[in-house]
Parts: structure tokens; C-alpha cells; sequence
């Protein structure tokens, strides 16, 4: 039986080689033109290229989004660079105007069309239909709960993705324009400017009206997707840090791989759930998956978003000669700072720091110049790309 | 042209004396964003009563696995009702309408996603007959629209947009928060003194802009291209202005040929009655990257 997709977010190539590196199973990438994402830095095709190379050359693969709702003059062009993606390698055009479709079946019928969550697909009979017009995968809207994802799955048989964690629009996909009204900026092309996160004076009432949405998270209920039939799970944030993307894919890929493997335990789960919940600095909910989404799953005064300063250091080698790792500073540590590392394979180790050299071996007594290079004396080599975070303490 | 107008109350007799003789009617569990729905038997009724009238109906939900066979059994009957056509959002009725080859002619209305002609000639090749387009696109879109597409094209001249829909009770998540109670449906917010409504009935919650769409200026260039259909959304907007304009749209849809004074002349009293000038997107494009690529 093929293992459930890790799927993860990329807004350029250097987050790309993170999240494969990570764990991801494949990743979805956005280009220049015709993304959702519109002001992330995206990809030149150039890029996308590189990207499906790199990828290729781990057994993984691309997705490239195509999912904004076309106005006429986007159309002029689109086949160029569809067929310009295609020959660099991508495996998938994740679309939710249909009108693509029935376009890419035609012209470029070797590559996958995944439906997006743009869509707001909720029900069997929609997903059948999308089967019909030649859909390989639809990505279900986010309202949905365990029970209908699985009736779903059981009754079409097509491949289903779902998010599984990030941010979470508060409206259905497809059905919010509020960016454009309040901003000026198109919501369905890209240009959302998440107005769903502003304060509104309420009639009557002291407390702003907000409708901020919690994070997902759904750690605790992989298991459950995987038994269901899932077959990819999505994690969201094309704009997210690399950090971050290190982290969550990281942590998923562990729960998966635990699962797979026969491994997993209420605190391997436990664990997990801290972790991915520190690194996201919201609070999490699994919104509509086990009930209907209520007052529990929002915010309503005004949330402080309190930067992470947990991410210490990039590992960018280890000097086998010397014994030391060498890093690249990101946030303030000093001799004493008790730290863990992680890296790509999934190994976590923990010490205390106890010397911080400078890049010619001098001794510093603190690392507080982001970017600064650095080097840490360790005995057993660390992989590189690894990332150098506080220890957390559970 | 005909002017098709979506009432707020279920007495269609307000409009029928104004004039209106093609009406948009919601559907009890299947339709949201409009005051008045209803039920199978009440439809049967309006046709007997008024059988001159013509009837599109408005299902505009989102569909749940659980409403599936219950829509199903719904259109099928509507089916035998002769009605002009049925407003769809979600891909579910257009998948049964084909799969039980019924006959009632229906009419591709995702809210937003009515942006272009290819999309629209894609429903008109999957057996739709017509769409009404988004209000987020300007007229020169719309008009572009019109001449590339197959579909019978309609076009919103009057009505609060509807901005947003969320499955999540909004209003009542708020008050539950405040351990209050929510007392009204609708209520007001504001943001950087502009004002928007917010609406929860049980499909969830919808905003609202706060400012009427007045598209009489629009009206002229839809009624030059043939558009079959113009559509009103009366929720929210006084019987006053009603009993004034919607006479006033009929009068314009008698002929084509207004000179341009009889045109302005007609804008300005409808702004004057309608006490806005608000033109939504028609005249202003959004903008959707603040990000230079190079």
C-alpha cells in the first residue's frame, strides 16, 4: 500500500530544499503568474526547473499552482506557460477555475489536475463530477468532518487531500471578496489582504467584532486520515519561515513515519503537538474535522502575535577536522543557552552550549549578530541544514 | 431585456403591482444570502396563482453529503414545474441535472467566480444556459464577456453586494464569547467609518457591503448588448426606493434608443431617490499584486 502524501508549502527555492529535505513527499510551488499567492517571491520558470530537479532527484515531487479565478485578460498567455512547466518537470497543476480543466486534460494530458480547496468542494456528488472531467485529485474544502471526508473517499474513490495544518481562512474558499471590497486588492487572484484578521467596531457592543481563526492542527488525528483513506495531507503557508516549514514538516513526517512503522504513542503524539503548537505562535483547533466549528475556534480581543525567538541558528556544516558545528546565527544565545538540534532525518539532539567561536575561532561570549557565522564545538557530527533551536522544555 | 427580481418578502404582490413579471426565488434549505425561501408546495402555488410570471430559482449553498439525495428529489419535481431556469452554486446540481438529463435551464451563478469567458463557455459546453457575473469585475470585463461566450449573460444593477459567506456562526460565536445573547440577525460594523452588515441564518454567516449598488448608468450599456436579463436583489433596500425605481428600470427596458441627456437625466433621479451613487466595481479595477516580479 502506497504511504499517505506529506505535501508541503514553498515560496521559493530555498524553502523548497527545506521542506523536501524535511520530509515532505512532494511540495506546491507557486510561478510569476496565475498563483494565489501572488505576493510571495514565487518562482521564475527557471526556478521551477531547478526545483523539479532537485525534487526528481529524491524520488519527490512538484505541484504548481494555477489557482487563481481568471479575469479575461489572464487568459492571453496561459499556454505558453503551461506548456513551459510541463517541460520543466512539473507533476501536477493544482487549478480551481474549471475552465482549466477541461484545458489542461486537452493539451497537456500526462500531467495531473488537482482541484484546489478554491473550490470549496463539500460533497461526493461535486467530487464525481470532477472525476468525470478528468480530476485525479480534489483538495476538499476545509469545512468538512471526518465522516464526510470518508463518505467521500468511499463513495468516488477519487484521490482526496485535506489540510492538516496552518492558517485557516474564516470564510469558504471562492466565496470571500472581502479583500476586495475593504482593500481594493482581488482576493481570488492572489492579492488577499486577509481582512478576516481586522478589527470592526459592532454596533451596541465595546469589544471590536473579529473573526480571526485559530490555527489547525491536526497531530492528534493523522492516524484517523490515514485510516479513512486520505490521500495526501496538506500543510499550509507558501510564505511561512524556513523555520518554521522545517519544523511542521519535520514533526508530521515523524508522526507518519511512527504510524507506518507501528511506533506511535500517546507521547509521541503529546510531544509533537507541543512542538508544532510553539512553533506557530496561535493557538490551534481542528475546526470542523470531529464538530461544527464554534466560538472556541476564533479570536475575539486583540491576539498579540509574539515573535519566536525559539530558532537560535542554521547549521550550515560540521568541520569534522575540529569537532565543531558551524552555524548561522538567527537569534541571541549565549555559553550555558541549553539547546536541541534537529535535522533533516528526523534525529534531535540536545546539549548545552558551553564555547561560541567566532568564524576564525575566537571566542565570543555571546552569538548576537543574525547571520553571523559561527562555530560550536560538538563531538559527533551533525548533519548540515540542520536547525539549532532552545531546548524545549515539555 | 427583462428585468428579474430577487423579492425580500414572500408576497410576490408588492412587485407583481410594480410590474415585475420574472421573479428569483429561494428554495427553503438550499438557498442563502436572501430573506425570503420557499418550500415546494408554496412554489406550486405562485405558479398557479400567477401563471404569467416567469420563476428562476436560487440555490446558491454549498452542498452537504447528507443534502445530496434530498436535492436530488427536489429538482426532480421542480423539473415538472416548467419554471425558466434554476440558479446554481455548487457543481452538485449541475452533476445531477445532467446525469438525470432534466430539462429546466440552469443558470451558473458562483457568486465571485463569474469572472471570464472561457469559464463561462466551459459551463455552456457542460449544458448551462446562461451565468450571471461576478460584482467584482468591471463593466469593459463584463461587456468582453458577453462577446465571447455562448451563455445568455445577466449582470446585478441594484442590491447590497454580498462580500463573504462562512459556514461559521459568526454572530453568534461573538456573543457567546461576550455571554450575551444575539438579538437580531443583522447587525452593523464598521471599519475606518464605513459601514457593513453582518447576517447569520443557518448556512452560516454573510457580509454585506453598506453602501445600494445603483447600476441605472449600467442598465443602458446591458440593455445595448441584449443582455436577456438584468437582476435586482431587493433585501435590504426600503419599499420606497423600490416603489420608484423598479417602475423606473421597466420604463428604461421599453427602448434602446436614449439620448444621452435622457440617460443622465435618469441616472441622476435614481441617484437622487436611491441616495446613492455607488457604482461597486463597474468603473474600478482591483489590484491583486503589490509585489514586483521584475
Amino acid at each position: 500500500m502506497d504511504r499517505i502524501e506529506l505535501l508541503a508549502p514553498a515560496g521559493d527555492l530555498e524553502r523548497l530544499k527545506i521542506t523536501l529535505l524535511y520530509g515532505a513527499d512532494a511540495v506546491y510551488i507557486g510561478g510569476f503568474r496565475y498563483s494565489l499567492r501572488a505576493n510571495a517571491t514565487n518562482f521564475s520558470m527557471e526556478e521551477i526547473k531547478e526545483a523539479c530537479t532537485f525534487a526528481h532527484s529524491l524520488g519527490k515531487k512538484v505541484y504548481l499552482a494555477v489557482n487563481i479565478v481568471f479575469h479575461n485578460e489572464d487568459i492571453e498567455g496561459i499556454y505558453d506557460y503551461l506548456k513551459d512547466a510541463v517541460e520543466s518537470g512539473i507533476d501536477a497543476f493544482i487549478v480551481s477555475d474549471p475552465f482549466l480543466i477541461s484545458y489542461i486534460h486537452e493539451h497537456f494530458k500526462e500531467v495531473e489536475i488537482h482541484v484546489s480547496t478554491q473550490n470549496s468542494t463539500t460533497n461526493y456528488e461535486a467530487v464525481q463530477f470532477l472525476k468525470e472531467q478528468g480530476v485525479k485529485r480534489v483538495v476538499l474544502a476545509r469545512e468538512l468532518s471526518k465522516d464526510e471526508i470518508k463518505e467521500i473517499i468511499d463513495k468516488t474513490g477519487v484521490d482526496i487531500e485535506v489540510f492538516i495544518h496552518g492558517a485557516m481562512c474564516t470564510f469558504m474558499s471562492g466565496r470571500c471578496t472581502l479583500s476586495n471590497y475593504l482593500t481594493g486588492r482581488d482576493s481570488n487572484r492572489g492579492g488577499c489582504s486577509q481582512v478576516c484578521r481586522f478589527a470592526f467596531d459592532m454596533e451596541g457592543e465595546d469589544l471590536k467584532f473579529t473573526m480571526a481563526t485559530k490555527d489547525l492542527n491536526m497531530a492528534h488525528y493523522i492516524k484517523d486520515l490515514i485510516e479513512i483513506g486520505v490521500r495526501s495531507l496538506k500543510i499550509e503557508g507558501r510564505m511561512r519561515s524556513h523555520y518554521y516549514l522545517a519544523t511542521v514538516v519535520g514533526t508530521y513526517r515523524k508522526l507518519i513515519d511512527a504510524i507506518y512503522e507501528n511506533q506511535l504513542t500517546e507521547d509521541l503524539v503529546k510531544e509533537c503537538d507541543f512542538i508544532l503548537s510553539r512553533v506557530s505562535n496561535r493557538e490551534n483547533s481542528t475546526h470542523y474535522f470531529l464538530k461544527e466549528a464554534d466560538y472556541t475556534d476564533q479570536y475575539y480581543t486583540g491576539r498579540q502575535e509574539l515573535s519566536n525567538q525559539d530558532y537560535l541558528a542554521y547549521v550550515l556544516d560540521y568541520d569534522k577536522e575540529k569537532k565543531e558545528i558551524i552555524l548561522s546565527e538567527r537569534n541571541y544565545f549565549e555559553p550555558g543557552t541549553k539547546v536541541e538540534i534537529f535535522m533533516p532525518s528526523g534525529k534531535t539532539i540536545s546539549f548545552t552550549v558551553e564555547v561560541i567561536k567566532d568564524k576564525d575561532g575566537n571566542i565570543l561570549d555571546k552569538a548576537c549578530h543574525p547571520e553571523e557565522v559561527l562555530r560550536i564545538p560538538y563531538p559527533e557530527e551533525v548533519e548540515k541544514d540542520a536547525m539549532m533551536r532552545l531546548k524545549i522544555e515539555r | 431585456m427583462n428585468l428579474l427580481v430577487c423579492p425580500k418578502t414572500k408576497n410576490l404582490s408588492f412587485d407583481i403591482k410594480r410590474g415585475i413579471t420574472s421573479f428569483l426565488l429561494g428554495v427553503e434549505e438550499f438557498t442563502t444570502n436572501q430573506e425570503a425561501s420557499f418550500t415546494l408546495d408554496e412554489l406550486k402555488e405562485i405558479k398557479k396563482k400567477y401563471p404569467d410570471i416567469e420563476i428562476f430559482l436560487l440555490l446558491n449553498k454549498n452542498l452537504e453529503n447528507k443534502e445530496i439525495k434530498k436535492i436530488e428529489k427536489l429538482l426532480k419535481e421542480i423539473d415538472t414545474l416548467g419554471l425558466q431556469g434554476i440558479f446554481f452554486y455548487d457543481q452538485a446540481i449541475l452533476s445531477i441535472h445532467n446525469r438525470l438529463n432534466l430539462k429546466t435551464p440552469l443558470v451558473w451563478n458562483q457568486t465571485h467566480l463569474v469572472t471570464n469567458y472561457n469559464t463561462c463557455n466551459y459551463y455552456y459546453d457542460k449544458g448551462c444556459s446562461y451565468a450571471l457575473v461576478a460584482g467584482e469585475i468591471t463593466l469593459r470585463e463584463i461587456l468582453e464577456i458577453k462577446e465571447k461566450t455562448k451563455l445568455g449573460l445577466m449582470g446585478t444593477i441594484l442590491g447590497y453586494p454580498v462580500m463573504s459567506h462562512s459556514k461559521r456562526r459568526l454572530l453568534t460565536n461573538y456573543f457567546k464569547f461576550l455571554d450575551k445573547d444575539k438579538l437580531k440577525k443583522r447587525y452593523e460594523i464598521k471599519e475606518k467609518e464605513r459601514s457593513f452588515y453582518v447576517e447569520e441564518d443557518d448556512t452560516g454567516t454573510s457580509f454585506y457591503e453598506g453602501r445600494l449598488l445603483n447600476g441605472t448608468k449600467v442598465l443602458f450599456s446591458l440593455l445595448e448588448k441584449d443582455f436577456p436579463y438584468v437582476v435586482v436583489f431587493e433585501k435590504g433596500i426600503d419599499d420606497e426606493k423600490l416603489d420608484f425605481i423598479l417602475p423606473l428600470y421597466l420604463k428604461i427596458l421599453t427602448k434602446k434608443n436614449w439620448t444621452k441627456e435622457e440617460q443622465e437625466e435618469l441616472i441622476t433621479s435614481s441617484i437622487e431617490k436611491l441616495e446613492s451613487d455607488y457604482t461597486s466595481f463597474f468603473y474600478e479595477e482591483t489590484i491583486y499584486r503589490v509585489k514586483d516580479h521584475g
